[in-house]
């Protein structure tokens, strides 16, 4: 028996530094991954879904907090829930708020290093601390943080001992727009340096931002891995219901009606709702029909863009 | 070792915080105005005697293991419910490291807490009595009761969201109840294992043997048996909180 060719498959890589393979966990009744086979390499991978989609277990089973219920996962070719040496080459940073209160955030960080059997944790430390613009906080209780504040002192503790795995749960929440991009700036330069940063959300506009590639869940599965331009192909045949804000709908409605496109439109006092099955056609229609027929066009906006009922179209397309 | 020293160092320092420190002190230092009231106005022996009394018949019974009992269901109880647990898990450290971390943790936080309790009720009974010698006993039985409490309840902590009160649970039914009739278990008891390292140091009236001969029952008086039950209580606790956190589903979905 051979084993199947997984390096032209959009869920694996050709060097895959972590694998999961058919994993699964449950609890109880309830399955929060379904056997998820697929393998990350160096760069960034976005692991995109809604909330409960499973990706924080997901992460956490691939780091070793969760034992799978069936199948396995190993990050460099080891199990890190069976050989915590395994741990010296990954860094974690988990999506709850939870630090240890009562360490400054420098205490914190050298402890991590420590724990990680880094030598020279002072200036491990501080090189950590700098790279997520901490500095000048260093000295304080993490007690007295913001949420984004001890979420990047969770990105400098995961950091400080140079790990070539990184695993990121909703690394961003709580973060300023500033910080955002510095982070998602560091993110990028790590993965360009060679390591794997599998970084968790369920922003879409965050992933485009960071990852190159991009493993999609929903409902527990995979439901869709690859380029972004490989998951937005997959998704431009979904139905999707444009709300569009005009002084004459009933004019624009009946021009607009004409596109093969268009599946139905409602015809409201101040706009027009219309469903279509290529909003990129419609689009581009949608200024000559305004001219056509006289109107003028305050707002174009999606009506169903969540990435909830983007990743449910993904899973069950009817 | 570094990473035990660390394990003990960042465990130690939660469960040494501020609040709980002082309501716990407060708790383990009220047996010093009891005993100031019952001893006023009589003679050194007497409150010698009272101090014994109040040591082993509350302070061992009930308010020493609750103070113990608190301290250690948090030593890596409150890591779980806290959700830091992986900051612990997720180092290059045996896990079995990190459970004798935590038991060296919770025993060394629980004695300096209650110690300090038992310190002011030394201080107290050594002024009304004269005797400077009397706490001695008592800080042997305090070391004696922490490390079996660490060792008991700090993977009780680590499963249970409710480990206080189960503890609490065990300390009136088991340590109080059960085996106050029922002779066979009374070897398993750590109130027993306490007071027969305790009662090897103190000097008693005969009154205050016989009373302590009762609680015994089976048990012996020594301070080196005791010691090693719980060396084997510590033990069989260290073993079977790594295998615990060896088990990893802890932090839940």
């Amino acid at each position: 028996m051979t084993a199947p060719d997984r390096s032209t498959d959009a869920l694996h890589v050709d060097e895959p530094t972590v694998v999961a393979n058919r994993l699964s966990k449950w609890f109880g009744p309830k399955v929060a991954v379904s056997e998820v086979d697929c393998s990350f390499g160096p760069g960034v991978t976005g692991l995109l879904g809604p909330n409960g989609a499973g990706k924080t277990t997901l992460l956490r089973v691939l780091a070793g907090l969760l034992t799978p219920s069936a199948g396995g996962a190993t990050i460099l070719g080891r199990d890190p829930g069976r050989k915590p040496g395994a741990y010296r080459h990954l860094g974690f940073v988990p999506e709850d708020e939870a630090v240890y209160e009562h360490m400054t955030a420098r205490r914190f960080i050298q402890w991590s290093a420590a724990m990680s059997k880094v030598e020279d944790t002072g200036a491990a430390a501080r090189r950590a601390l700098e790279t997520v613009h901490l500095t000048k906080d260093a000295d304080r209780a993490l007690s007295t943080f913001s949420k984004g504040m001890r979420q990047r002192a969770k990105v400098a503790a995961a950091l400080v001992h140079d790990p070539e795995v990184l695993l990121l749960d909703e690394p961003l929440n709580g973060t300023d727009p500033l910080q955002r991009a510095r982070l998602i700036e560091l993110f990028l330069d790590l993965g360009q340096q060679g390591r794997t940063i599998i970084v968790s959300s369920h922003v879409l506009a965050e992933v485009e931002r960071m990852a190159g590639r991009v493993v999609a869940m929903v409902d527990g599965r995979v439901a869709a891995a690859g380029t972004l331009a490989a998951l937005r192909d997959a998704m431009s045949d979904k139905p999707r219901l444009i709300r569009i804000d005009t002084d004459r709908p009933r004019p624009l409605a009946r021009r607009l009606l004409g596109g093969e496109w268009v599946e139905s439109v409602r015809v409201g006092e101040d706009g027009i709702e219309i469903r279509t099955s290529d909003a990129r056609a419609l689009g581009l229609d949608i200024a000559a029909g305004a001219r056509e027929a006289g109107a003028r066009i305050t707002a174009v906006s999606p009506e169903d863009e969540s990435l909830d009922s983007v990743f449910r179209y993904l899973v069950n397309p009817r | 070792m570094k990473a035990l020293f660390l394990v003990v160092g960042s465990i130690t320092g939660r469960l040494m915080r501020r609040r709980r420190s002082i309501a716990m002190f407060f708790l383990t230092a009220s047996l010093a105005p009891l005993l100031f009231f019952l001893a006023l106005g009589r003679t050194g022996s007497f409150a010698a005697e009272m101090y014994n009394n109040l040591t082993f018949g509350l302070g061992m019974a009930t308010v020493y293991p609750v103070a113990a009992l608190v301290v250690s269901t948090a030593a890596l109880g409150e890591e779980r419910k806290a959700h830091t647990l992986p900051f612990l898990l997720l180092k290059p450290v045996p896990r079995v490291v990190i459970a004798l971390g935590a038991l060296i943790a919770a025993a060394v936080s629980a004695f300096v807490i209650v110690e300090a309790g038992v310190l002011v009720t030394w201080v107290v009974a050594a002024v009304m009595s004269g005797d400077w010698s009397l706490g001695i006993a008592t800080t042997v039985g305090v070391a004696v009761q922490c490390v079996a409490s660490a060792a008991l309840f700090v993977p009780l902590g680590l499963v249970l969201n409710r480990a206080t009160l189960l503890g609490l649970g065990y300390l009136f039914l088991w340590e109080g109840i059960l085996s106050s009739f029922i002779a066979g278990i009374q070897a398993s008891s750590i109130y027993r294992i306490v007071v027969s390292a305790w009662a090897d140091f103190a000097s008693m009236t005969v009154d205050t043997y016989d009373a302590v001969d009762v609680i015994l029952g089976r048990v012996t008086i020594g301070a080196g048996g005791a010691a090693a039950k719980v060396a084997v209580m510590a033990l069989v606790s260290v073993m079977l909180t790594g295998s615990i956190l060896k088990r990893r589903d802890l932090v839940g979905e």
